[in-house]
């Protein structure tokens, strides 16, 4: 188990990559960290490895503190976004680097490089330069480079970042598939929603050097702890409405900009301010605007997507997404109607999340 | 913009201009050439002549008369030495400032700072500097008196180092941190990632930098005119001790400058495949 | 506003032929986004509408009129750049009034324009800061605006928002929907994201190797692609490929399993042969039997994204991806049955053969 503990990590005088930041990795999980470029996921990566050290705080080992051992004794494998593949080197003498540096002999290193690439399907490369590969492959062998060895855990920049979405998808699997064969602790980022949700044993959600949230994609995705979160775990993303609390004739509801109620409030709300709705584009049934109780709005934009589409309604001020089946055809403009499932709701005050008991 | 084919006037007139940019170039290593193989009467008549029977007198004189080999030998054991004292620093100090950021950019701007002082303004303390180092103890041992070959090493590398480590750190800025940072991961020391990674990755940078520093020892000509006299002394001296108080032998000087030139010029063309890979250097990346 | 025609259109850099010859008709208002992998040609052919490169040969023509031999400045074209290129040292007004300023406009009329496209683009408090001041979706917003504020008759997109995260790719997405709504250009949009071509354009033309391999609304490549290349390019998780042989008048095999077929599809089995590749998309799959058109494989892993499943089965040896509700699962190794929705069964001829789609002008 691998942890970090406090972890301040500045670079220069003013760029704070990393902020009080407390993680621990358990032994043998899957784990996720998502967030947007520059969040600092990179920069956990290499506190772990110990390729960078903390400008305050401790990393430990099982209880023990690392943060002083260089990097070859932390036992970290890494796999770098950029690569970084010699290319001075042949594909094979890539993926032999690491097993040399350990000291194997010929035949051994030979047999773990040929099971590493056909693994990895790329067999057929494995006497090319890295500056003769397509990017995919370059990936791949970045990939093989940092699994080849046996390691206590295995740190992944984004390691399938770069390549096509149908590359992508497929290595996606294998990777997980990979990990679980292996039995490996796995760190790996990414900026997708989908491949954290997928990929997650936990996911640990970063923004701006600073850990929104930490939990299983199931957590995330259903209770979100601020908009943050809500807004990043799930495609398309959450839509949020400004409302206020009111007592109507019959309990408690949500008022949009509009003043239009749009649903019961799903626990007690009164007096709360700054009340944001989150609601997930499958939450919400598009009817007739004539439908008595339902949220007035009008079509934006429609986005064919394929297999469903996405209309954006304007109401109170807000624009709300809601997905379609691929046949329900919308025009920009059209008034529509919207029914909200209030146990669906999402209730954020001052962007954190507010938990209640449900009606 | 529009790029539209040209019309054969404007080609003629294209090529028209790069062939006499070439010739307005090439003459004088040309006329060199062709002057040292010129018997003395032929030489300087007017109007020059481009006809004669050539002659092979002057490098006779040069070689046999003059000894220049002896120059040529100095000058390649003075700008070897120089130029891998230069590299083995260079090299070195520019990895460290490229990737510890040594004194934040402060020292680096220093160094180079150094080579804007004109060579006219340091040569007097230079001059005095080695007379009196020659006199002690170890400048004995190290040759570095005046008219030895160790001074003219020691003026070479502190006029040369600044510039290859300012060429040096671009180089080694370019190859991703990465490469070392994965390097180390697997098990390799930090020598050990500079011996196995990182300098073959900046071989060609290396290979330019040694170039540059190469030509400029063997053709610098202040410093060895100043601080030898015969027993150091470098082809750019050689060719002007030709300048004899009875006249300027212009047929011997000629001989000796293509002998001095000769093996920049064919070093240079052999190594141009290598510095053109050099100067659009990069690693494999996304 | 223009509608925009090519006629023939090639390009080529010394020897190697980037565009082999394309035609297209792009009517005056049109949303079309041009969609394909890296080296396709698609920013190439965006460029020579642009006037920023030369045409090797054929015509790209403005509302009939041939622009070959126009300047890009002339031709009235704006062009958006995913590194928005603004001008650091200066306002965002002045970035935005930059165009105008240059074609010597005067500066009551400059203003007015000014601050009618900042309304508009929601850059309004945002007018006195300088381009570092700014968050990645206000350049973006600023670039767009500096581009539209000489009220262009086309608008060219290059990639405008590739580089953003997701939630502000979602929001630039629909600004750009808006902004066509609203000021109602000829907008060619250039992209390798397949959603992003599908959310906005009103027609999608897919190119690859050169070539126009499809031009046609999002539905219609989504659902009927021209060839295996569309088919794979567009959609997402990516559509499945699966080896079919034997196929005859009433069936054929996938993986060792036998399939029937309809009408329709027999008539295709035709003239493809009897090998060639069978492609459905993982959202016409399901679990379990009760289809004509099953195929039995062993789960590999499910994946959980919450609001719905990917499960990945494989199918002799190939590997397929279904999209089923959340909950379902399989095992790895377990024994399990696909079912293949037959009207969303496509079927192409072996070799991934590409066959060349042209509008007929």
């Amino acid at each position: 188990m691998y942890a970090l503990i406090d972890v301040h990590k500045r670079y220069g005088l003013r760029t704070v990559a990393l902020r009080k930041l407390n993680l621990e990795i358990r032994h043998r999980e899957f784990f996720v960290l998502y967030g947007p470029a520059g969040a600092g996921k990179s920069t956990i990566l290499n506190l772990i490895a110990g390729l960078t050290k903390p400008t305050s705080g401790d990393i430990s080992r099982d209880g023990v503190s690392i943060a002083h051992l260089p990097p070859e004794r932390r036992g970290a494998a890494m796999a770098f976004e950029n690569y970084a593949l010699y290319s001075h080197l042949s594909v094979a003498e890539n993926l032999a680097f690491p097993l040399r540096a350990a000291g194997l002999d010929r035949s051994e290193i030979e047999s773990r490089v040929k099971r590493i690439a056909s693994v990895l399907g790329i067999p057929h490369v494995l006497d090319r330069r890295p500056g003769f590969l397509s990017g995919g492959q370059r990936q791949r062998v970045a990939l093989g480079r940092a699994i080849i060895r046996p390691a206590d855990i295995y740190l992944l920049d984004e390691p399938i970042g770069h390549l096509d979405a149908k590359l992508r998808h497929r290595m996606r699997a294998e990777l997980k598939a990979l990990a679980v064969e292996m039995n490996a602790t796995v760190v790996f980022t990414t900026t997708s929603s989908k491949e954290a949700l997928a990929l997650g044993d936990r996911v640990g959600i970063l923004n701006s050097g600073r850990l929104e949230q930490v939990g299983t994609p199931a957590e995330l995705y259903n209770s979100p702890a601020n908009t943050f979160v809500a807004s990043f775990v799930g495609d398309p993303p959450m839509s949020f409405l400004s409302v206020t609390a009111r007592r109507s004739s019959d309990g408690v509801k949500l008022y949009n900009g509009d003043g239009q109620a749009i649903a019961s409030a799903p626990f007690d709300v009164l007096g709360r301010t700054a009340l944001k709705a989150g609601l997930r584009s499958n939450a919400i049934q598009l009817v007739d605007a004539q439908t008595s109780g339902a949220l007035k709005g009008s079509v934006q934009v429609v986005e064919h997507l394929g297999h469903s589409n996405i209309a954006v309604i304007a109401a109170g001020g807000d624009s709300i997404q809601v997905s379609l089946p691929a046949d329900r055809r919308l025009k920009p403009g059209e008034p529509v109607g919207m029914i909200i499932d209030p146990r669906q709701i999402h209730l954020f005050a001052d962007e954190r999340a507010l938990v209640g008991e449900h009606v | 913009m529009l790029r539209r084919k040209s019309s054969w006037p404007v080609e003629v007139l294209r090529y028209g201009t790069i062939l006499l940019v070439i010739l307005f170039f090439f003459f004088p290593i040309f006329w060199m050439v062709l002057t040292s193989f010129k018997p003395e009467s032929a030489i300087m008549v007017s109007p020059p002549q481009f006809f004669f029977t050539p002659t092979l007198d002057n490098y006779a004189h040069a070689l046999v008369d003059k000894n220049f080999l002896f120059y040529v030998k100095n000058t390649l054991i003075i700008s070897v030495i120089s130029t891998l004292i230069v590299v083995a620093f260079g090299s070195l100090a520019a990895y460290s400032f490229a990737r510890f950021n040594v004194g934040d950019g402060h020292i680096l701007f220093f160094i180079l700072s150094t080579k804007m002082m004109p060579a006219i303004a340091v040569i007097l303390p230079y001059f005095l500097i080695f007379r009196d180092l020659g006199k002690t103890a170890i400048g004995k041992s190290l040759h570095l008196g005046l008219d030895q070959h160790g001074a003219l090493i020691v003026s070479y590398v502190m006029f040369n180092l600044p510039f290859a480590i300012w060429l040096l750190v671009s180089f080694f800025q370019d190859i991703p941190r990465e490469l070392e940072h994965s390097a180390r991961l697997d098990g390799l020391s930090r020598l050990q990632v500079l011996r196995k990674v990182t300098f073959p990755l900046a071989a060609p940078g290396i290979a330019v930098t040694a170039v540059f520093t190469l030509i400029f020892c063997w053709n610098e000509f202040l410093f060895a005119y100043i601080l030898t006299r015969k027993a150091a002394s470098t082809v750019t001296v050689g060719v002007e001790s030709f300048f004899t108080l009875q006249g300027i032998l212009w047929g011997p000087v000629a001989a000796a400058a293509t002998i001095a030139v000769a093996p920049m010029l064919v070093f240079v063309l052999v190594m141009q495949r290598y510095m053109v890979r050099g100067l659009t250097f990069g690693a494999v990346r996304g | 506003m223009a509608r925009i025609t090519a006629q023939n259109l090639i390009k080529r850099y010394g020897a190697f032929q980037a565009v082999h010859g394309i035609n297209f008709d792009i009517a005056d208002g049109e949303f079309v986004a041009i969609l394909g992998p890296s080296g396709c040609g698609k920013s190439s052919t965006m460029r020579m509408i642009a006037g920023l490169e030369s045409i090797s040969d054929g015509a790209i023509l403005f509302d009939g009129r041939p622009v070959n031999d126009l300047r890009a400045r002339d031709r009235n074209v704006a062009m958006s750049f995913e590194n928005y290129a603004l001008y650091a040292p200066i306002t965002v007004y002045e970035n935005i009034a930059f165009p105008l300023r240059s074609a010597g406009m005067d500066a009551a009329s400059i203003d007015r324009a000014v601050r009618s496209v900042a309304e508009k683009m929601e850059l309004g408090q945002l007018l006195s800061l300088k381009p570092g001041a700014l968050s990645s979706g206000q350049a973006q917003r600023v670039g767009l605006a500096r581009a539209l504020v000489r009220k262009p008759a086309v608008f060219l997109l290059d990639e405008p928002i590739s580089h953003l995260d997701t939630r502000q790719r979602y929001r630039m997405r629909r600004f750009i929907k808006s902004i066509h709504q609203e000021f109602g250009h000829t907008m060619i949009y250039v992209t390798h994201d397949q959603e992003e071509a599908l959310a906005l354009a009103d027609r999608v033309m897919v190119m690859s190797d050169g070539l126009i391999q499809q031009l046609a609304a999002p539905d219609e490549v989504y659902t009927r692609p021209a060839n295996a290349f569309v088919a794979g390019f567009v959609g997402e998780p990516p559509i499945n490929f699966l080896d079919f042989t034997d196929a005859d008048d009433r069936g054929l095999t996938i993986e060792g399993n036998r399939v029937a077929l309809t009408e329709k599809l027999c008539g295709l089995v035709r003239q493809i042969g009897p090998r060639g590749i069978a492609a459905i998309r993982p959202h016409f799959l399901r679990l379990g039997g009760g289809s004509p058109v099953q195929l039995r494989g062993q789960g590999f892993i499910t994946e959980e994204l919450q609001d719905h499943n990917e499960i990945f089965v494989d199918v002799g040896r190939t590997r397929i991806a279904l999209v089923t509700p959340p909950g379902q699962k399989v095992h790895r190794g377990e024994d399990v049955t696909v079912s293949v929705d037959p009207d969303h069964l496509l079927l192409f001829p072996a070799g991934n053969k590409v066959r060349e789609h042209s509008d007929d002008i």
